[in-house]
């Protein structure tokens, strides 16, 4: 409910006031047309009709009619404007509110279930909105009216109507019991089916591949029964409590009747005529009272329904992030290193095993800092760090003397050109995707796209297209090799002119020959640099200024090539896999 | 010529539930609108003896009717509700496995030019929609549009005049409706296409969050989605209103049906019309009151049906799209047992018409051999494996296993011949043993720990608490190394007579790499087996390695010969150990 009212702003209120005048307006409308046609009825009945009375008597219910059907109208705009804003400000926040995440909290959530709350969930609040706003003014004015009319007229006919209401009341929330468990699990049953649909459209090479359909289908078709299963329990709730209602409404007419007849039989005579309009007038107005009150029930349902969403929506709103701003302006200390790294310890949140052991180094202007490492030894991790995709457990990183968590994350990743493991690329150009995201500078220029393609080695196979630097991209890079993929990937971290270069595995896809080029651009176009490479190829990293060797998470040596092929077994070990008997005989 | 599949096609198996269900409905409304007239009934009873005594049998007698009629209405309408729900339930459930099935059907090339979270939001959000209005918009529509045709031929019945009235009343009403309802149309459709766009951007950004954050590009991203949020509130807010104006226009319709035949009516009565009595004008009247209340509920279930329809396109443009060719079954098939001889014949392909990746490509790869594919970036490698695996149909030229034609033989039988490791590392979310086992049921767990020794899993898994039933999911820290080391086991798991790696150990230390290496070297021994690597040193042993450049085929042998050779390959090869200065 909160969700709603701090989504309705300004101006905006004078609509909302808008929808609420109209929603009253209708219902004088709905109590006055039926005088209108009873008079037109009685005129009708009367010895002698005179047309021109019915014309006249016509034409004014006509006026009414038609002043109604434009309040109507300013009504169902006024709904439609706010459910719409609501929604597209919900929205809205839901994806800031995700940008603004750090990688914790989006693996916490599950994407697909990101996905959800973004869309599905947000549908289910603004059909609420839209039910609520029509039912919540109209039925409670048009009870109190109806009521007005009724009131102190009989006790026991108000007490049978009180005793029903009340029954509907206690069987609704019964039913609101048991559906709102299902609401909560409905919704969570639609994020494991986006997630299994998510991993089949992925997978759907290897899983053709294997022939593994089937052993997919049976696990959405389990996720989708259980789905299926959840709404028919609830829908059926929601459409037993409408049956039910209506057949109420109908019992309790029944029983004013009844009442009425020995209510009626043991009055005075005097009372009965009285007593007998009363009857009628009494069960017609009570029927408004408790249709009002039928349709309020519903729409209370209803948001009660919608609160298993918005409490979703809710807890992505109120996600604390885990990595946050700097304050920007403390001071670092005198060093003449780039990037520091001091006693830097990690572990993954939740997670007790230390990937991160004790890391210390330094990287100066313009040198290059290679990682090399077994598989899982955590060098992706430890690069993940300096963008602070994830905030260190013990020591710090500085960046040019002053600690990575004092910058603003903008401007600390203005400082960084990173290229992920994986070449993810974006729908959009080529273009696009090289001049990708801020770095706190003008946006690039197609001179500067090119030059940086150029670095990439990427420009030659973007000029084959016969679109160019305007080809469009698909989801992820698909359209293209990986090699290519990874091509791009290194342009655009070099279109942002970064003062730290992160490479991951970044040029496994390459050949040796393009992966030797494009480090010897880079070194040219970006001398001041500071380079971190990971890299399993000896060729890649040989000539890099500190190599760090990475053992179970901890530095197990770091020095030049020459010296680790001295002094460091595992540096050795992984060399001899890679280079001939006459370049190990070299530093035996 | 496969035929489109309809939304019929999928309600027709219910066609007899739906129809008990508006039997049922039809039977509630008439017992519950049969109430209100047994209950004037004992008004009448009441008021007739008020004075006297009160016939309390006849009220007595009424009650009881009415208490039936009512227990009556609520069962029949239970029942409606329950079938619905369990139709609503069936129907939801196979579409999705429809959809479901059709991902598995479609070319890989459908998803070359779709974003993945588009076709999400069509099995998610759409058929959602579509479900929602099948559950709340069949029945009502369908008993409004009979209780009308009702009161029209009994309006017609009692006089014509007037009952033509009424209707060209109603029809003005039903004509600005069809008039609001064709012009929001698009926007309705729009609304669910951009419904799907921004659900592709919602996972678009979800798998590349790591980019978009070390790039400061959430301004970007942020900016993009804002723009199709606004144009969903611009459409969402048209298609809205339309859904809003029903109820006031019927009201209004009615409104005027009822003037118009006050008026008729009375000219009629004052005319003397022959036939035409107070009474039966009244009679009139009460049958408009009673035709305007269906119409307004047959307009408020069209304007819902509006963005079900939209739906409903986009679902069954889904599953009409064209399908991967798929060859008979018996049309041919592979000796029985696969000896691996491998023949690429002539052939040319590009993933558009107008540009050619591979041209005039052919080799012949004897059983048994480990074939190498080496070569610059996007020389067409993986294009290769691609076309050996039936992802896409060749341009043209054919590709023979043991002589046997691949495009005449079901996909299923060719793939089960073949073992692949793909460069996109992907694993499912699972534990670490069914990964592995992935569809080999009868692999007992000593297997599974067997091949995660053989392939160099056995550490890391032994360092997990849970061990191979370490589920992996979003949550779980593996790093791509390791995620392709699960792949490789998986391919060992699957044990066909031909393998394919495509840089299958790109992310794999080389220490790692080697003993991985042994492990399938023996695996692969007498297999026959493709390698796509960059790291020339473990395709040296390579029985024949065909280099590609641009699309073709350069050189070929072994690596002794290529050496000796000095050409390309010779090149790449010194290129490893080339340094930089």
């Amino acid at each position: 409910m909160k969700l709603l009212v701090k989504n309705i702003r300004g101006k905006e209120w004078f609509i909302f006031l808008l929808v609420m005048l109209s929603g009253l307006a209708q219902v004088v409308m709905d109590v006055t047309i039926p005088d209108f046609m009873a008079r037109l009825t009685d005129i009708l009945q009367s010895d002698r009709v005179v047309l021109g009375d019915v014309i006249r008597e016509g034409s004014l219910m006509l006026l009414f009619a038609f002043l109604s059907l434009i309040i109507g109208l300013a009504g169902a705009y006024g709904v439609a404007v706010i459910a719409g804003l609501i929604s597209m400000r919900i929205r809205e926040q839901i994806f800031g509110k995700i940008l603004d995440f750090s990688l914790a909290e989006v693996s916490d959530f599950g994407t697909a279930s990101l996905i959800t709350r973004c869309t599905n969930d947000v549908t289910q609040i603004q059909n609420v909105v839209v039910v609520v706003l029509i039912v919540a003014f109209k039925a409670p004015l048009s009870a109190v009216l109806a009521f007005g009319k009724i009131v102190g007229k009989n006790m026991i006919w108000t007490i049978t109507m009180g005793v029903i209401m009340l029954f509907i009341m206690i069987v609704s929330l019964l039913v609101l019991r048991h559906i709102m468990p299902l609401m909560v699990r409905q919704q969570y049953e639609t994020d494991d089916l986006t997630r299994f649909d998510g991993e089949h459209l992925r997978g759907i090479q290897v899983i053709q591949a294997f022939n593994s359909k089937r052993f997919h289908s049976a696990r959405f078709q389990a996720a989708n029964d259980r789905l299926n299963d959840t709404v028919k329990r609830s829908g059926y709730s929601f459409t037993f409590l409408s049956a039910f209602s209506n057949s109420m409404m109908n019992f309790f007419n029944l029983s004013v009747y009844i009442t009425g007849a020995f209510i009626i039989m043991n009055s005075s005579p005097a009372e009965k005529t009285g007593l007998f309009s009363d009857l009628v007038t009494f069960s017609a107005y009570a029927l408004i009272v408790m249709a009002a009150f039928v349709s309020l029930v519903q729409a209370y349902l209803s948001i009660a329904k919608a609160m298993a969403s918005e409490r979703r929506i809710s807890e992505v709103l109120n996600a604390e992030v885990s990595i946050r701003d700097g304050a920007g302006n403390a001071s670092g200390e005198e060093t003449d290193s780039v990037l520091s790294f001091r006693n830097v310890s990690f572990s993954y949140p939740g997670a007790s095993k230390t990937m991160l052991k004790d890391i210390s180094f330094e990287a100066k202007k313009g040198e290059t800092v290679a990682i090399i490492g077994a598989t899982g030894s955590g060098k992706t991790t430890l690069l993940n760090l300096i963008p602070r995709l994830f905030d260190v457990s013990g020591g710090k990183i500085l960046l040019n003397g002053k600690d990575i968590r004092d910058y603003t994350l903008f401007e600390l990743r203005n400082r960084i050109g990173y290229i992920p493991q994986k070449s993810i690329l974006f729908t959009g150009t080529i273009a696009e995707n090289i001049d990708y995201g801020e770095n706190g500078k003008l946006a690039a220029a197609i001179d500067d796209i090119r030059r940086a393609a150029g670095t990439g080695m990427a420009d030659g196979f973007i000029r084959e297209k016969e679109e160019g630097y305007s080809y469009r991209v698909s989801e992820g890079g698909r359209n293209f090799s990986g090699g290519q993929r990874q091509r791009l990937a290194i342009s655009r971290a070099v279109c942002r002119d970064p003062e730290v270069y992160l490479f991951d595995d970044s040029f496994s896809a390459l050949d040796f020959k393009t992966d030797r080029e494009v480090r010897s651009k880079l070194r040219k176009e970006a001398k001041d640099a500071v380079m971190l490479i990971v890299a399993q190829r000896i060729g890649t990293i040989k000539n890099a200024d500190r190599i760090i060797v990475l053992d179970k998470g901890s530095i197990a040596a770091q020095g030049r090539h020459a010296e680790l092929m001295k002094s460091c077994g595992i540096y050795r070990e992984i060399a001899a896999t890679q280079l001939s008997e006459e370049e190990m005989k070299a530093y035996a | 010529m496969r035929d489109t599949v309809k939304l019929s096609d999928f309600i027709r198996p219910h066609r007899k539930a739906l129809a008990a269900a508006v039997i049922m409905g039809m039977l509630s409304a008439v017992l519950n609108v049969s109430v209100p007239a047994f209950i004037s009934r004992i008004s009448d009873v009441i008021g007739r003896d008020l004075f006297g005594n009160i016939n309390l049998a006849e009220v007595r007698k009424f009650g009881l009717i009415c208490l039936l009629l009512i227990a009556g209405g609520f069962l029949f309408a239970d029942l409606q509700n329950r079938i619905m729900v369990e139709v609503s339930r069936k129907f939801t459930g196979e579409l999705r496995k429809a959809l479901d099935d059709k991902v598995d059907r479609l070319p890989l090339h459908y998803f070359d030019i779709h974003v993945n979270g588009d076709t999400l939001s069509i099995l998610t959000n759409d058929v959602n929609t579509l479900n929602q209005a099948l559950l709340n918009g069949t029945i009502a529509p369908i008993l409004s549009g009979v209780t009308m045709i009702g009161c029209l031929v009994l309006m017609f019945v009692t006089n014509v005049t007037m009952a033509v009235g009424s209707v060209l009343a109603t029809l003005a009403g039903m004509f600005v409706m069809a008039f609001a309802l064709a012009k929001t149309n698009p926007y309705v459709k729009r609304q669910q296409e951009v419904l799907g766009e921004l659900n592709g951007d919602v996972s678009e950004s979800l798998n590349g969050f790591v980019v978009i954050k070390s790039f400061n590009a959430e301004k970007d991203v942020r900016e993009s989605f804002c723009k199709k949020n606004e144009e969903m509130f611009r459409d969402n807010l048209r298609a809205q209103f339309t859904n809003g104006i029903m109820s006031p226009l019927m009201g209004f319709s009615g409104n005027l049906g009822y003037v118009t035949v006050c008026i008729i009516g009375a000219y009629l009565i004052y005319a003397g019309t022959p036939g035409v009595s107070i009474a039966s004008v009244i009679a009139f009247i009460l049958y408009v009151r009673q035709f305007s209340t269906p119409l307004a509920i047959l307009a408020g279930s069209l304007a819902q049906l509006q963005p079900a329809f939209a739906a409903s396109g986009r679902i069954f443009g889904f599953l009409n799209e064209e399908e991967m060719p798929e060859a008979e079954a018996g049309k041919a098939a592979f000796p029985e047992k696969t000896e691996g001889a491998v023949e690429f014949d002539h052939i040319s392909f590009g993933y558009v018409p107008e540009v050619t990746v591979i041209h005039d490509f052919s080799a012949v790869i004897k059983p048994g051999s480990k074939v190498a594919i080496v070569g610059p970036t996007g020389a067409g490698k993986s294009t290769l494996i691609n076309l050996l695996l039936g992802y896409y149909e060749t341009g043209s030229g054919t590709i023979r296993i043991d002589g046997t034609d691949i495009s005449e033989v079901p996909k299923e039988d060719l793939r089960n011949r073949i073992g692949y490791v793909p460069q996109d590392v992907w694993t499912f979310e699972g534990s670490i043993k069914d990964n592995i086992r992935y569809m080999n049921d009868s692999l007992s767990d000593e297997d599974i720990d067997r091949i995660i020794g053989l392939a160099g899993l056995e550490h890391f898994v032994s360092m997990l608490p849970e061990g191979a039933d370490t589920v992996l999911d979003e949550n779980c820290s593996i790093s791509a190394g390791q995620k392709q080391l699960i792949t490789i086991a998986r391919a060992m798991a699957k044990n066909a007579p031909i393998l394919v790696l495509d840089e299958a150990t790109s992310n794999i230390d080389t220490r790692m790499e080697k003993l991985v290496q042994a492990a399938v070297d023996e695996l692969i021994k007498g297999r026959t087996s493709f390698v796509i690597a960059h790291r020339l040193s473990t395709i040296r042993n390579a029985d024949l390695i065909l280099v590609m450049k641009d699309g073709d085929i350069c050189e070929q042998g072994d690596h002794r010969e290529l050496m000796e050779k000095k050409g390309f390959y010779y090149e790449l090869y010194n290129s490893q150990f080339e340094s930089e200065d």
